[in-house]
């Protein structure tokens, strides 16, 4: 899908096919901030899954069913692929989605999932990374946009959450 | 004939008053978005950046806005 048939995200459709799929999933990123407050645009959907072949057999049913290509050279991709990389960006009938790998803890998929905050929208079951995994992700990416999510969510709450994180506070 | 303002917030000197009218309009924000549920905020989260994403690439479809405005 050319860069210029971009459409905006489309979580409600990113998480119905996820789960049709069985990816295991934690929505992150724009949407997670927009959960917890600020209401925000963001230009795509953010998803954590899991590392191991299982996931990566379940990220490749999931590209197949969205039509989705990686981002920055079209490619359909294949399991090698998905195995192989950290991050993918692709694009979808349903948007541009990134889809990451969990770090090291507490930023791992397995803390992330734990303690993720759960909604029920349009008749799914959807996961939300919860406020101090946001504020971890957010802290280690540091961009303009991520400092401002910071400050939005601290007038929300007032002193946000922060777990230590590997490599930024020790 | 109007009679003219005695004195414009678009000029400089203004800062204070600018920064009193930001803070208004920003708690008032976050007042009406905590007030609506964690459904309703996605879904206004959604439909925000539908139409942000759709103009943007108008922009860049016409010429005004480069294509790596896209990348970001």
């Amino acid at each position: 899908m050319p860069q210029d048939e971009l459409s905006g995200p489309d979580l409600a459709g990113v998480v119905i096919d996820a789960s049709a799929v069985g990816l295991e999933h934690v929505v992150i990123g724009g949407f997670s901030v927009i959960f917890h407050g600020f209401v925000r645009a963001t230009k795509d959907s953010d998803l954590l899954v899991p590392d191991g072949p299982e996931a990566d057999a379940a990220v490749l049913r999931f590209l197949q069913r969205i039509e989705g290509r990686r981002f920055r050279d079209d490619k359909a991709l294949v399991l090698e692929d998905i195995a192989e990389a950290d991050s993918l960006r692709v694009n979808s009938r349903h948007g541009i989605i990134d889809i990451m790998r969990g770090g090291l803890p507490p930023l791992d998929y397995d803390t992330v999932a734990a303690r993720a905050d759960t909604i029920e929208w349009d008749g799914q079951v959807v996961r939300f990374a919860a406020l101090p995994s946001v504020v971890g992700f957010k802290r280690l990416a540091g961009r303009p946009q991520d400092r401002m999510d910071l400050t939005e969510l601290e007038a929300i709450y007032g002193e946000l959450p922060i777990d230590p994180i590997p490599g930024l506070d020790t | 004939m109007a009679t003219p303002r005695a004195k414009s917030l678009l000029a400089p000197g203004n800062e204070a008053e600018w920064a009193a009218l930001n803070r208004e309009e920003a708690e008032q924000l976050r007042a009406s978005n905590m007030a609506l549920t964690p459904t309703q905020r996605i879904e206004q989260g959604q439909k925000l950046s539908q139409q942000a994403v759709s103009l943007l690439v108008a922009s860049v479809r016409s010429g005004h806005a480069p294509r790596r405005a896209l990348w970001s």
